[in-house]
């Protein structure tokens, strides 16, 4: 199984296959997140693990800092803590197509709605009320989430150029 | 999509994403029907995983 991980390819961001090739096992024996593979059904009656996308979930600490925001409003957005400084958030880590799949065959809509139906089964048994994207900066990405309801939060001056987006669940 | 987002701690530093962030939360659920059965495809995806390579 692991070696139909090596067939996953996506260029435009190497990142998205490193991780499932090299990190999504380990991961998920760590309890860090989990991964959900696509798997091309037709093929593997045939007894070939193609694999067409995947997305990985986790859960993640959104931390505002002290200063900036009031206890009356951090109470507003807790809900009931006026001094509440983290706020839960379902991350999706990684979401991704395999290079030889198209948008026509898998679109990202779909791997992203298995994504969120996963994530509102969690949120049955959890609670939770935001999910987070931390994603390149880049505006036909950040156009694809923002067409799928995620809104654009801020910009994180790090080496990866990253951003992140929510939505409410 | 970022390995580094599973470890960095993710922060809010400024007023104004602290306002977006605000908007957001405090915005109507967008909660609908889930798109996909999300125990179904757990569930026939072992089962097909398992007819295949007899795990």
């Amino acid at each position: 199984m692991i070696k139909s991980f090596d067939s996953f390819s996506c260029p435009k961001n190497k990142d998205v296959a490193d991780f499932l090739t090299n990190k999504c096992i380990d991961f998920e024996k760590r309890n860090k997140s989990r991964t959900y593979i696509i798997i091309d059904n037709e093929k593997l009656e045939q007894k070939e693990l193609s694999i067409l996308g995947y997305f990985s979930l986790a859960l993640k600490s959104l931390t505002i800092y002290n200063e900036l925001v009031s206890p009356t409003l951090r109470k507003k957005m807790d809900g009931f803590c006026t001094e509440a400084n983290d706020f839960e958030t379902f991350l999706i880590g990684q979401l991704g197509r395999n290079n030889s799949v198209t948008n026509k065959e898998l679109p990202g809509k779909d791997i992203l709605n298995m994504a969120t139906s996963f994530i509102d089964r969690a949120q049955e048994f959890v609670g939770g009320r935001v999910i987070m994207i931390d994603c390149e900066d880049n505006k036909k990405i950040i156009a694809f989430y923002e067409a799928n309801n995620f809104k654009y939060i801020q910009k994180h001056n790090t080496k990866e150029n990253l951003i992140q987006m929510i939505k409410t669940i | 999509m970022a390995t580094c987002s599973f470890d960095r701690k993710i922060e809010i530093k400024d007023k104004k994403a602290v306002n977006k962030f605000y908007e957001v939360l405090t915005s109507p659920s967008e909660k609908s029907t889930p798109k996909y059965d999300a125990d179904k495809e757990i569930r026939e995806g072992v089962k097909a995983l398992k007819k295949a390579f007899c795990l």
